[in-house]
């Protein structure tokens, strides 16, 4: 039973650890690769801060709201394992900021201590009159994905440096089951116009007095294009921008300014802060998350794909629950194939 | 008097602080500092510099309270401003953590610090040995930072600062119209307080910079406060102990105390020990006095004695011997006035 993960990104990674988790033991054949362009630290997760949070609404999707508890309370109870720092797994506190009243959002229970903002608390922060305290958590790509290749290959996955063009290309190599956790680029693989790049842009600083993060919300630009700022072990990363349908990878001097002038309207103290590096990157957007299985067909090639992908920006937040859910399709995938009698002929 | 010279001794937090209080409220003051040590070789710089009061037993609550709330706020606006990193002031959010139910449910200063409120059932998950809890938002002086950022603000002022051993405060009468006394632990020696105790507390200083939060053991033996470069991990209240020598074992059972509350922390890279003594007392002496010898007076006022508390109320205090100060000047004005006529 050969398996190949498409896509190196924390989906990729975690959704092969956890079929291999799960599976290895049941099935002594299963042969596990995976192939992806780009490893860490180049890939999107790295770009991304690393801070567990949901959208503040949750577009209607129960599904995605359980998907992202399963993967908090996952890496809660890892929080005192010894993995834990190599995993780039910490606690942190902050403030998501608001210019009015909003209800309260999907995960309030979901994160620890969740409350609103005091009025003294307010003061802090100008312009805005209406905010949330929680307890919530990082979890580093730069340390998270070394991690899981770590865990990976102690297992004996095998990684290919190698873009995958198609699906076909892998059945007819005699993979028999593909997991597509392509992100951005789903859509070479099979076209899906539902998926959108959600362009970022942020700045790398060195401001290591900041303890808590810092997110604000201006409903009328929209998510993520109000200014954030997350403090991280190493560095503290600013940013606020959301560029839906920008494919550009390269970095805007309009969006470095509008970021640093923005966050440093915030807290005043960045103005000290010592820039270190910048960064553009595209959040695989999509109005849902795409995770379900597909039976391809193409002449005689025949094979199974699990779709996962399409996490915008909350894949780290929700990449467990996902992985999990992947796992039970790949799974359901294995009953079928033990039902069904081998067919006739040769398999390409 | 033209312009009142006064001396103050001491370059903890509450010397320098105490000295940029009266520039403040008598800009025509002529201020000195005199002190046998500066930052980083100071008893402050030892502290983490958290702002958790310390209670002392016989000061009224009401004035401890004054002197944390002057002092918070003063701190508040230091962090929210540009000024925030170089002061080395910055928030910092965690839990006070206890094994049994704690003496009073809320603290005198729960209205002060920010979003006090018991800890929920899922946090106290992460104590399995601790039973009831308090999260709260506070700040936190780092040293040095801090005490350099005291005496460049001193400086702007015009204040000198000399490094000078001053074996007893008469010596300061001819130099001096008024000597303020922030000598903490020195004053024992100096001005032969007898009132005044050392509680020895040492410190691992580590690096550990993906912890964020604080975690305090309401015992006061155990706590991780994160600062800006380094985590201090504590401690010990060793009442009596004039040893400033860091002790092994002493070390080995920090760590162990306080990784048993943040598994995380074995990991803790460059663990440097620190020694300070707390300059304990029942209250804290902020006080008006006078020296007198052959008919020549010395106003003197103390700031010293604050124990475990010292950053807690630094500024509060610091802003009380100030106005002390002033009614000392008041008084040398109107007997100069009594003297011409």
């Amino acid at each position: 039973m050969r398996v190949a993960v498409i896509g190196a990104g924390v989906i990729g990674l975690a959704s092969a650890l956890c079929i291999h988790e799960q599976f290895q033991g049941l099935l002594p054949s299963l042969e596990l690769e995976v192939y992806a362009d780009h490893f860490t630290p180049n890939t999107t997760s790295d770009g991304a801060a690393g801070l567990w949070q949901p959208y503040v609404s949750d577009r209607g999707h129960l599904q995605e709201t359980l998907w992202n508890k399963e993967t908090f309370d996952y890496l809660l109870q890892h929080l005192h394992s010894p993995a834990a720092r190599e995993m780039g797994l910490f606690l942190i506190s902050g403030y998501n900021l608001f210019t009015e009243p909003v209800p309260d959002p999907s995960w309030k229970n979901i994160v620890l201590g969740f409350r609103n903002l005091t009025p003294k608390e307010l003061e802090l922060f100008p312009g805005y009159s209406y905010g949330w305290f929680n307890t919530a958590l990082m979890l580093e790509g730069r340390s998270y994905l070394p991690w899981l290749t770590n865990r990976l290959t102690q297992r004996g996955v095998k990684f290919f440096h190698k873009k995958v063009e198609s699906f076909q290309e892998l059945f007819a190599q005699g993979v028999d089951v593909v997991l597509n956790c392509s992100g951005m680029r789903s859509g070479a693989l099979q076209p899906d116009p539902e998926l959108q790049p959600g362009r970022g842009q942020i700045i790398k600083v060195l401001a290591p007095w900041l303890k808590h993060f810092i997110i604000t919300h201006d409903l009328k630009s929209g998510l993520y294009n109000s200014p954030y700022i997350i403090p991280g072990s190493e560095f503290t990363v600013l940013g606020g921008i959301y560029q839906h349908g920008n494919w550009s990878e390269e970095n805007s001097a309009k969006d470095h300014k509008s970021i640093w002038d923005s966050c440093c309207r915030l807290l005043p103290a960045l103005q000290k802060a010592k820039i270190i590096t910048e960064w553009s990157g595209l959040r695989p957007a999509r109005p849902s998350v795409r995770l379900e299985r597909e039976s391809i067909r193409l002449g005689n090639l025949q094979g199974e794909v699990i779709h996962n992908y399409g996490h915008g920006g909350f894949g780290i937040t929700i990449h467990w629950g996902c992985a999990m859910a992947a796992a039970r399709l790949f799974g359901s995938v294995l009953q079928e194939k033990k039902q069904l009698a081998t067919p006739p002929g040769p398999r390409l | 008097m033209a312009s009142p010279k006064v001396a103050v001794v001491g370059a903890g937090v509450i010397g320098l602080s105490t000295a940029l209080c009266i520039t403040e409220t008598c800009p025509s003051c002529s201020v000195t500092v005199l002190s046998d040590q500066f930052s980083p070789n100071t008893t402050s710089d030892v502290a983490a510099g958290m702002l958790i009061p310390h209670t002392y037993p016989d000061t009224p609550i009401h004035r401890q309270k004054q002197w944390f709330k002057e002092t918070f706020t003063y701190l508040f606006d230091i962090s929210n401003s540009a000024e925030a990193s170089e002061a080395g002031v910055h928030l910092v959010s965690g839990w006070q953590v206890f094994k049994s139910a704690p003496k009073e449910e809320l603290p005198f200063w729960s209205d002060i610090v920010l979003g006090f409120r018991p800890m929920s059932e899922a946090e106290l998950q992460k104590f399995p040995q601790h039973r009831f809890g308090q999260a709260f938002t506070t700040l936190k002086c780092d040293c040095p930072p801090y005490m350099l950022w005291l005496e460049k603000r001193l400086k702007a002022t015009g204040t000198q600062m000399y490094t000078r051993k001053v074996a007893d405060l008469w010596e300061l009468h001819s130099e001096y119209d008024i000597v303020v006394n922030c000598t903490g632990m020195g004053a024992h020696q100096l001005v032969g307080d007898k009132q005044l105790f050392p509680v020895r507390g040492q410190v691992l200083k580590v690096h550990a910079p993906w912890v964020k939060q604080f975690i305090r053991d309401g015992d006061g033996l155990t706590y991780i406060y994160p600062g800006i470069h380094r985590v201090t991990l504590g401690g010990t209240r060793e009442k009596g102990s004039w040893s400033l020598s860091p002790d092994a074992g002493t070390t080995r059972g920090i760590f162990e105390r306080c990784c048993s509350l943040e598994p995380s922390l074995q990991g803790a890279q460059d663990i440097e020990v620190k020694v300070g003594l707390r300059p304990s007392r029942q209250c804290v002496r902020v006080q008006r006095d006078v020296l007198s010898r052959g008919g020549v007076k010395l106003p003197v006022v103390h700031n010293y004695g604050h124990g475990a508390g010292g950053f807690s109320v630094h500024r509060g205090t610091a802003n009380e011997a100030a106005n002390l100060v002033g009614e000392c000047i008041s008084a040398l004005q109107g007997s100069s006035s009594r003297a011409k006529l």
